[in-house]
C-alpha cells in the first residue's frame, strides 16, 4: 500500500474489484509470504552482528536488545545509522524505534504520527507514548472498536480508564502490553538462536546476468555469514558459492565460487577484497536465478593483539592478505616460493612451490659456495649454443672462458645421466655467463644455463 | 621580505624538502645504504631512498643488476619479505644462499600481462607487505609508473623497476634513474637523474675483484690438461687458450 494508492482511494481490506475499480492503473501483485519470511530471517542474521539478543516479535517485526553495544558502536546514534545502513542493504526498507522498553520501542515503530522515534529515559517515553493511538499497540487489536465506541483513541486516556474495569473487560495480555510499554513491568524475552550451520540461499528478483549485480547479491550474504559468525564468535577460511542458473529444460548444474583465505576472517572487509577479485574474473555460463553460500567448517577466533607497535603477527597478517588477493587474481600456481631439493642439478635444486602450500622450510641446506660462484639466473631449459672456432658464442658475441671447470655429475642410476664442465664466461662487453658443456657425447654441445645478474 | 644571502646559500634551513640545484637534495625517510661507498656519495641522502620510485635501466639481464642491490637487501629486517614481480628468468635459489640472504624470504611472483603485473605492484605496496619489491614492467607507460610512484610514498618500500633503454627515454616521475653498463670488474653505472646537480661521471662498481694471478693481458685458464701446448714456430694458438 503507497501513499499515492491511498490518496486515490483504495482503503485496506478493499476487494479486489473495487480496488481496480477506484484506480485502474494501480499494480495489484500477490502477498508472498516466503519472500517476506526469507526477507525477516535476512535481517536477523545480519542483525546478528550488532547484538547477541534478538526477538522476533511477530511475521514483520524483530526487536534487539542493544544496551550492551551501545558503547561499543560509538553511541545511539551512530548504532541507529548502522543498523538502517545495513538493513538497506539488504533491500529492505525499515521503520526502526528506539526505547527503553521493547513494548514501547515497537509501538513508536508501528506509529506514524511523529518522526521522533528515539526515546533513551523512560521519562521521556511516557511523554511520547501518550498521544499515540491505541492502534499501536498490538496486543490491544481484538478491543480497538470497543475503544473507540468508549471514545478512548489515545494510549493516554487509556491508562487513565480505571484500572480494575479494564482488566474485567480484557484479555490479561492486554493490560501487560501497556505495563511493559510504559515500563511498570518487564516481561522475559526468548531470544532467537543462530542457526548451528550456515547455509542461506538467496533467490534474486531477476534473472542476472552481469557480474557485478551477482557480486551485490553476494556482499549481502557475507553480510549475514559476519552476522553468524558474530553470534558464535567464530572464524570461517573457507567459503562456497553456488551460482544456480535456469530450471526446466535449460537447466544446468549450478556454477561453484571457492574463497579461501589464508587467514580466518569475521568481519566484512576480511572477505569482500578478496572477493571482488574471485568476481572480476568469472565468466557466467547463464543468468543466475539464486546464490547460495555454504560455510562447512569454522574455527575459534584468535585474539588479535592491540599493540602500540607493529609486531611480526601483524606483519603476517598483513602479507596473507596480499598473498590472497594476488591469489585470487593470478592464480594459485602464480605466486611461489623456493623449495630447494637436495640434487646436484642446478635445475633440479632450483625447486619453487606455490606458496599456499604449507611445510615446513627445509632443512636441508644447500653447500655455502663462494659468492661467484653460481649465477642468479637460472635459465630452464638450458639454451644450446652455436660454436664457432672452437670457441661458443651466444647470440653473436664470443664468449671467453675465465674460470673452471666445475664438474657436475648427477643421474649415473637412471638413463638421464648428466654429466657437464660448468665454466664462467665472458664476452667482449664483460658480462658474465654460465655456460657447460657435455662430456659423453661425441661431440661436446655447450648450453648456456645461467645469466650472472 | 628580504631573504639573507645566507638563508638562500642553504634553503635546507627553510625547510628541509628545499634544495639548491648545485646541492645534493637531503633525504626526507632514512635511506638504505647501497654498500658500495662511491655511490653513496653521489646519491642524495647517502643511499637508496625507501618509498620511493628506482628506476635502473638495462639493456639485457644478467650484467649484475641484482648484485649492486645485494648489500642493501642484507639490510632489511626478515619480518616482511622481498618480492620479484615477473622477472625475466628463475631465480636461482642457491644463489641468493651463497649471498648470505636466506635470512630473508623471497617471493616469485608470475603475471600473464602488463596490467596484471602493474596491479600486482600496486596492491603490494597499498599492503606495505613487503620489504623489497622488484619488477619488470616492460612496456609500461609514465602515468602507471607516476601512479605507483605515489603508491610507494604511503609506505617504506624498496620498490625498483628494471627496464630497458628504449623505455627509458621517456620522462619519468621517479626520483631517482639509473643506467647499468657491464663493465671489466662489475658495472658502471651513470646516474641519470637525481635530486642534485646532473652527474657526469659514470661510478665505477667493483663486483668481482680480480684475482692476482689474472691481471695479465693474455690470462692463461686453469684447465684440466695434462701438458700445456707448446709452442711451434709457424703454428697458431688456439683461440680457446686465451
Amino acid at each position: 500500500m503507497t501513499p499515492a494508492a491511498l490518496e486515490a482511494g483504495i482503503t485496506p481490506g478493499m476487494r479486489h474489484g473495487t480496488a481496480r475499480a477506484r484506480a485502474p492503473q494501480a499494480l495489484l501483485s500477490r502477498r508472498d509470504f516466503q519472500a517476506e519470511a526469507q526477507g525477516l530471517q535476512q535481517a536477523l542474521l545480519c542483525l546478528l552482528q550488532f547484538t547477541p539478543d534478538i526477538t522476533l516479535l511477530d511475521a514483520h517485526s524483530l526487536a534487539m536488545e542493544v544496551d550492551a553495544s551501545l558503547d561499543l558502536f560509538g553511541g545511539p546514534r551512530s548504532l541507529w545509522r548502522r543498523v538502517q545502513d545495513s538493513l538497506q542493504g539488504l533491500g529492505l526498507n525499515p521503520s526502526l524505534a528506539m526505547a527503553p522498553t521493547c513494548q514501547g520501542a515497537w509501538a513508536l515503530a508501528l506509529q506514524t504520527q511523529t518522526r521522533r522515534r528515539r526515546v533513551l529515559k523512560p521519562a521521556t517515553l511516557s511523554r511520547r507514548l501518550d498521544p499515540l493511538s491505541a492502534a499501536c499497540l498490538p496486543a490491544l487489536h481484538p478491543w480497538l472498536e470497543w475503544l473507540e465506541s468508549l471514545g478512548c483513541s489515545t494510549l493516554g486516556q487509556l491508562r487513565r480508564l480505571p484500572r480494575k474495569g479494564l482488566q474485567q473487560r480484557t484479555r490479561p495480555e492486554a493490560m501487560q502490553a501497556i505495563d511493559a510499554a510504559y515500563g511498570r513491568h518487564t516481561p522475559p524475552c526468548t531470544w532467537v538462536t543462530p542457526p548451528a550451520r550456515f547455509g542461506r540461499r538467496h533467490d534474486t528478483l531477476q534473472r542476472l546476468e552481469h557480474v557485478h549485480a551477482v557480486q551485490a547479491e553476494a556482499a549481502k550474504l557475507i553480510d549475514q555469514l559476519c552476522g553468524w559468525l558474530q553470534a558464535g564468535h567464530r572464524s570461517a577460511s573457507r567459503l562456497s558459492f553456488m551460482l544456480h542458473h535456469e530450471k526446466g529444460r535449460h537447466a544446468r548444474p549450478p556454477s561453484m565460487l571457492e574463497l579461501s583465505l589464508s587467514q580466518p576472517g569475521w568481519r566484512p572487509d576480511d572477505f569482500l577484497p578478496a572477493l571482488a577479485e574471485h568476481f572480476s574474473r568469472l565468466v557466467l555460463p547463464d543468468h543466475v536465478i539464486a546464490i547460495e553460500l555454504r560455510v562447512d567448517e569454522t574455527r575459534g577466533r584468535m585474539a588479535r593483539s592491540q599493540g602500540l607497535f607493529p609486531e611480526p603477527a601483524q606483519w603476517a597478517r598483513q602479507e596473507s592478505r596480499l598473498l590472497d588477493l594476488l591469489r585470487a587474481r593470478l592464480g594459485e600456481d602464480h605466486i611461489l616460493k623456493a623449495r630447494p631439493f637436495a640434487s646436484h642439478l642446478p635445475e633440479a635444486a632450483n625447486r619453487w612451490v606455490p606458496a599456499a602450500e604449507a611445510g615446513a622450510p627445509s632443512t636441508e641446506a644447500a653447500p655455502a659456495l663462494p659468492e661467484q660462484a653460481r649465477p642468479f639466473w637460472l635459465l630452464d631449459p638450458p639454451l644450446a649454443l652455436q660454436v664457432d672456432r672452437h670457441t661458443p658464442l651466444y647470440q653473436g658475441r664470443r664468449l671467453r672462458l675465465i674460470q673452471g671447470p666445475e664438474r657436475i655429475e648427477s643421474g649415473w642410476w637412471s638413463e638421464k645421466h648428466q654429466q657437464r664442465d660448468y665454466f664462467i664466461a665472458q664476452d667482449a662487453q664483460h658480462a658474465r655467463y654460465w655456460i657447460y658443456r657435455q662430456r659423453a657425447a661425441l661431440d661436446a654441445r655447450w648450453f648456456l644455463h645461467g645469466l650472472f645478474g | 621580505m628580504k631573504l639573507s644571502s645566507s638563508i638562500l646559500r642553504h634553503p635546507e634551513r627553510i625547510h628541509s624538502g628545499l634544495w639548491k640545484g648545485s646541492q645534493l637534495a637531503q633525504a626526507q625517510r632514512p635511506a638504505l645504504s647501497t654498500g658500495f661507498s662511491q655511490l653513496d656519495d653521489e646519491l642524495p641522502g647517502r643511499g637508496w631512498p625507501l618509498g620511493a620510485l628506482i628506476e635502473i635501466s638495462l639493456e639485457r639481464p644478467g650484467i649484475g643488476e641484482i648484485a649492486l642491490l645485494r648489500p642493501a637487501l642484507a639490510q632489511l629486517g626478515g619480518e616482511r619479505s622481498i618480492m620479484f614481480i615477473q622477472p625475466p628468468c628463475a631465480p636461482h635459489f642457491h644463489c641468493w644462499t651463497n649471498w648470505g640472504l636466506h635470512g630473508q624470504r623471497l617471493l616469485w611472483v608470475q603475471t600473464d600481462s602488463l596490467p596484471d603485473t602493474l596491479w600486482a605492484c600496486d596492491k603490494a605496496l597499498r599492503h606495505n607487505a613487503c620489504s623489497a619489491l622488484l619488477c619488470w614492467a616492460p612496456g609500461a607507460r609514465a602515468q602507471s609508473l607516476r601512479r605507483l610512484h605515489l603508491a610507494a610514498q604511503q609506505s617504506d618500500t624498496l620498490l625498483v623497476m628494471l627496464r630497458s633503454p628504449a623505455d627509458t627515454r621517456q620522462p619519468c616521475a621517479a626520483p631517482l634513474r639509473l643506467g647499468l653498463r657491464p663493465a671489466e670488474q662489475g658495472l658502471q653505472v651513470s646516474i641519470l637523474k637525481r635530486r642534485g646537480p646532473a652527474c657526469g661521471h659514470t661510478v665505477p662498481i667493483v663486483l668481482h675483484p680480480e684475482r692476482a694471478y689474472s691481471s695479465s693481458a693474455a690470462s692463461h685458464v686453469s684447465l684440466d690438461q695434462p701438458s700445456p701446448a707448446l709452442s711451434q714456430p709457424g703454428r697458431r694458438f688456439s683461440s680457446l687458450a686465451h
